[in-house]
């Protein structure tokens, strides 16, 4: 296994036209798993591309492990079949004239191995998928769970150094999904491989990362942890693009009253000392605030917190929770009710701790850092 | 209401009856077609000969004088010869479509261009291949003589022995262009990704096409057997106009002893039966092809 | 063949070839414009030395009336078997009634029919209506065997239009036909040029109707060519002539709507044959 290293990688069509990856950075440690999150056509699927050598890009460089497999700089281009990494592609790519097993022995054939060798290899990974059963089928003759298993053992079968994963979960259904989602995680934990795995679904992101990568329009929005992405989101973007269901966004203003700072949001009123955020915002500053549906309660969790009276305007049952769309004055927003049944049209009281509300400044969208955060976040760039 | 009142007439009931409008196009290749098809079976057990319109039942003996007939055999043989531009045109057609797809810019020109003579009129290129062959004066033999091959200048068409052959290379020459279209099409309907993958998998590209692409070439191998072999048995405007079936029958193909024995001898029922051998021949090619696609469509 | 050898290697292959497969059409049209004497002289791919349109002209005077025959033949069979099959096709594809998949089957294996096995009963009945030797009995010809080949290509076309828009005009009580007029032929233009095309080419091509149906009054283009070769063996020059000018309408059509002419190709290759 081996790490990979992304460096000013920029891809352009149409001379120049189009940019597809503008100027991405980052890095994957050995053995982790790293997800390249972002809205269709934001360029994920030509970063993997550019790894595996399939597209040379119009600048940038890419090493893994110890070897520049691209450099437009120093002219360096290792061949996709060189490089050692296997992928995963969107669509299967399974060849159609050839069954699971040939499927599965075709990379090997390609390295000229021992058949001995060869049919060992095909058996243990199909062992390790499931899927001995199906070797003599043909992937016309599969379920989309199973063709999915028979493209991640092609990979698997190589022991390469990095795996390269494109939306690999996007055409199963759900229940599917996660059962795979797991799977794959157990997997990549237990040959601990490194995997770049593409995805648009934020849900699949936070649960396998180690570390995110959120693109939209061929840049980099944030890059981080789970965590970290989900708790101190850089950005508007991120904030609404990670959780689910979304964040909800408020307006406000800061306001000086009898010498101390508030922000003004409308439905409610609040201390700006009381947010714990790290810096001063001058009076007059339009903000973004931004409060998850999960830090909306039904009971108070500290004295300070604000108090939203509100009606229900909708409910979508969780079985064990709910999600509620209330209404307070004319704004909207979700929250996730774990409390006593409640009726549309109802009034309920709902909570919000003033310290968990994201302040973002505007018109930039940046967020503005809290105390907690510490000296060395993330977030902290953004207000150098 | 009223408006329905008023659109009565002719549209209105072909409105309420829409299948009467297929009767006309229906009617016609029911009657052309398959009318024409157990016509012409009738008139071959009979001893009609075209321009009077009497006749009497004959049995078998259209069919059993044509089984014995020397020009049969030599025209049976031809139209089987024929096929061979089958082969040919597909490993040519090939090879042509693997240099298309090689994804240079600008090698789309030269896809157009070889298509060019598939789709010019068998009696243009007739003509232009009876020059070319011509002995004396054509471009093969002066083009030989220019090479300092000599030598090697034949006859083509105007010989007993090599007049097949040279319409066999005659066809290759319009067909390959349209053999490589369709393989180049198969070739490109492979999806890329599957390319990818096997690249990246370190396949070479010999491989490639030999593990990939060439197994997924079955339907338009078969379209392009289909064509040719649906030309061959059929085959008659160009050998007419290039040869008219000579010297002497050494290019007779079925179709053109058909149409020399009833328009030239008018004997109608003798070329009746020919008709029906060659009738039967295309079901016992075609029928398995036709098998073939719906078993393929089932899938 | 990444590398630029390989590259060189590809293009030079396919030029060379290329020239192979143009070297009869260059020949024919060099012979075309010399004299008797200058075909016998110089090299037949030669340039001319003094090119002359004498060839031209020699063969138009021989072919013009055919070739008039050949327009009204090409555009009356073109018109006949686009129009009756595209209705076959449009109902085939679109509304299903009872032996649909009959009617269709019967229809493609049409297609495969050789034409010798029809020729003395369509002769028989050609005469018959007192249609020999006119341009009305070749028409009809043309007309009867091409709507197998355009009933199935149009089907094919159609099909791709949504089941689902046809029963909602139906339940909104349009009449199948305004339907035809209003949705599906405009939104199938491409289709209908691209057949058009394909029967124009075919009917301008054929040889075998126009021999045995026509006679000196309504003979095709092809027919007189081919008895004009018959007539002056030694012309080489009239008679490449002759073959260009027949090609021309086609060439014509190559140059400036290959696009259409490869699509019939493949989609005649694709649904049947
Ligand atoms: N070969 C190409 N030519 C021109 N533009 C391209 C090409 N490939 C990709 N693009 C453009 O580059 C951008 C990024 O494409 P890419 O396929 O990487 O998106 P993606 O993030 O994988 O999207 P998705 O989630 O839909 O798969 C898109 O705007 C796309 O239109
Ligand atoms: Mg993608």
């Amino acid at each position: 296994m081996a790490s990979v290293t992304v460096k000013n990688l920029f891809v352009s069509y149409h001379r120049g036209r189009t940019i597809a990856v503008d100027h991405v950075s980052f890095a994957v440690e050995d053995g982790k798993f790293c997800v390249l999150l972002g809205p269709s056509g934001c360029g994920k699927t030509t970063i993997l591309h550019c790894i595996a050598g399939l597209i040379r890009p119009t600048s940038g460089e890419i090493i893994i492990g110890e070897r520049v497999v691209t450099s437009t700089e120093k002219n360096i281009f290792v061949r996709p079949q060189e490089r050692n990494v296997a992928m995963v592609f969107q669509e299967y790519a399974l060849y159609p004239n050839l069954t699971v097993r040939e499927n599965l022995a075709f990379p090997l054939e390609c390295q000229r191995l021992p058949k001995k060798e060869i049919a060992a290899r095909v058996q243990s990974v199909a062992e390790l998928l499931g899927i001995t059963d199906l070797l003599h089928r043909r992937p016309a003759q599969l379920s989309g769970g199973q063709r999915q298993r028979v493209a991640l053992g092609r990979a698997l079968v190589r022991q390469p150094t990095v795996f390269l994963l494109d939306e690999p979960l996007g055409n199963l259904d759900a229940q599917l999904r996660v059962q795979v989602r797991y799977e794959l995680k157990r997997i990549q934990r237990q040959l601990r491989a490194t995997m770049i795995y593409v995805t648009h679904d934020q849900t699949e992101a936070l649960t396998l990362a180690d570390k995110i990568v959120l693109l939209r329009s061929g840049k980099i929005e944030q890059e981080g942890s789970p965590q970290e992405m989900y708790e101190k989101p850089a950005n508007l973007f991120v904030a609404g693009f990670i959780g689910s269901p979304p964040m909800n966004f408020i307006e406000g203003q800061v306001l000086t009253c009898e010498g101390m700072l508030l922000i003004d949001a409308g439905i409610f009123k609040v201390r700006a000392e009381a947010l714990g955020i790290a810096k001063n915002l001058a009076p007059g500053t339009k903000v973004m605030l931004g409060v998850r549906p999960a830090d909306i309660n039904a009971r108070p969790s500290s004295p300070q917190d604000l108090l939203l009276p509100a009606i229900v305007d909708l409910l979508e049952p969780l079985g064990d929770s709910a999600v509620v769309h209330v209404l307070s004055g004319n704004f909207k927003f979700t929250a996730k009710w774990e409390g006593g049944s409640l009726k549309p049209g109802g009034l309920v009281s709902l909570f919000l701790n003033p310290r968990k509300i994201h302040v973002f400044t505007l018109p930039d969208g940046m967020r503005v850092s809290k105390i907690e955060d510490g000296a060395a976040g993330r977030a902290e760039e953004a207000f150098p | 209401m009223s408006q329905n009142f008023r659109r009565k007439g002719i549209g209105h009931w072909l409105s309420r009856h829409p299948f009467i409008i297929l009767a006309l196009p229906l009617g016609l290749v029911g009657y052309f077609v398959y009318g024409g098809m157990f016509w012409n079976a009738w008139v071959s057990f009979t001893n009609w000969r075209g321009l009077t319109p009497t006749y009497a039942f004959y049995g078998f003996q259209n069919y059993s004088r044509l089984f014995g007939s020397a020009v049969f055999a030599v025209a049976l043989k031809n139209t089987l010869l024929l096929f061979l531009t089958i082969p040919v045109c597909i490993v040519v057609g090939f090879i042509l479509a693997v240099l298309l797809d090689q994804n240079i810019r600008g090698t789309g020109i030269f896809r157009n261009l070889l298509l060019l003579p598939y789709a010019l009129s068998f009696v243009v290129t007739g003509t232009i291949w009876a020059w070319m062959y011509n002995p004396s004066k054509g471009i093969l033999n002066a083009l030989l003589r220019q090479i300092g091959l000599a030598r090697w200048q034949g006859m083509w068409h105007t010989s007993q022995e090599t007049v097949m052959y040279a319409i066999v290379l005659a066809l290759v020459w319009q067909f390959s262009g349209y053999a490589a279209l369709v393989l180049l099409a198969g070739i490109r309907s492979v999806p890329e990704v599957q390319i990818k993958a096997a690249l990246l998998e370190g396949a070479t590209r010999f491989r490639i096409y030999r593990k990939i692409i060439v197994p997924q070439l079955k339907g338009a191998v078969m379209t392009v057997v289909i064509v040719i072999m649906m030309y061959a048995l059929r085959a008659f405007d160009f050998i007419w106009v290039l040869t008219g079936g000579g010297p002497g029958y050494a290019s007779h193909t079925l179709s053109i002893m058909m149409y020399k024995e009833a328009f030239q001898a008018t004997r109608f029922a003798y070329a009746a039966a020919i008709a029906n051998v060659l009738l039967g021949l295309t079901l016992i090619l075609v029928l398995p092809y036709l098998y073939w696609m719906h078993r393929r469509a089932g899938q | 063949m990444s590398t630029l050898v390989g590259r060189g290697l590809v293009v030079t292959v396919l030029v060379v070839v290329t020239l192979l497969y143009l070297l009869p059409l260059w020949g024919a049209f060099t012979t075309s414009l010399k004299t008797d004497e200058e075909i016998d002289l110089t090299s037949p791919i030669a340039w001319p030395q003094r090119p002359t349109a004498s060839g031209y002209i020699g063969a138009f005077n021989h072919l013009k009336r055919a070739l008039l025959n050949s327009v009204l033949i090409t555009v009356g069979g073109t018109f006949g078997s686009v129009g009756l099959g595209a209705i076959c096709g449009y109902v085939l594809a679109l509304h299903s009634f009872p032996g649909a998949n009959l009617v269709f089957l019967l229809l493609a294996a049409g297609i495969f029919l050789p034409f010798q096995a029809i020729l003395i009963p369509l002769f028989q009945t050609v005469r018959a209506l007192r249609l020999y030797d006119t341009i009305g009995g070749i028409v009809l010809a043309h007309t009867a065997y091409g709507i197998p080949m355009c009933a199935v290509m149009f089907k094919t076309f159609y099909s791709e239009v949504p089941k689902a828009l046809v029963r909602q005009a139906l339940t909104d009580g349009s009449s199948p036909w305004r339907f035809y007029w209003r949705v599906v032929l405009p939104s199938t233009k491409l289709a209908t040029v691209t057949i058009l095309i394909f029967q124009f080419t075919s009917i301008w091509n054929e040889l075998l109707f126009g021999l045995v149906l026509g006679g000196p009054r309504s003979m095709p283009a092809t027919v007189a060519l081919n008895n004009l070769v018959g007539t002056l063996a030694a012309q080489w020059n009239i008679q490449m002539a002759g073959s260009l000018l027949l090609a021309v309408p086609v060439l014509i059509v190559y140059a400036f709507l290959g696009r259409y002419l490869v699509r019939g190709y493949m989609a005649g290759a694709v649904t049947a044959v």
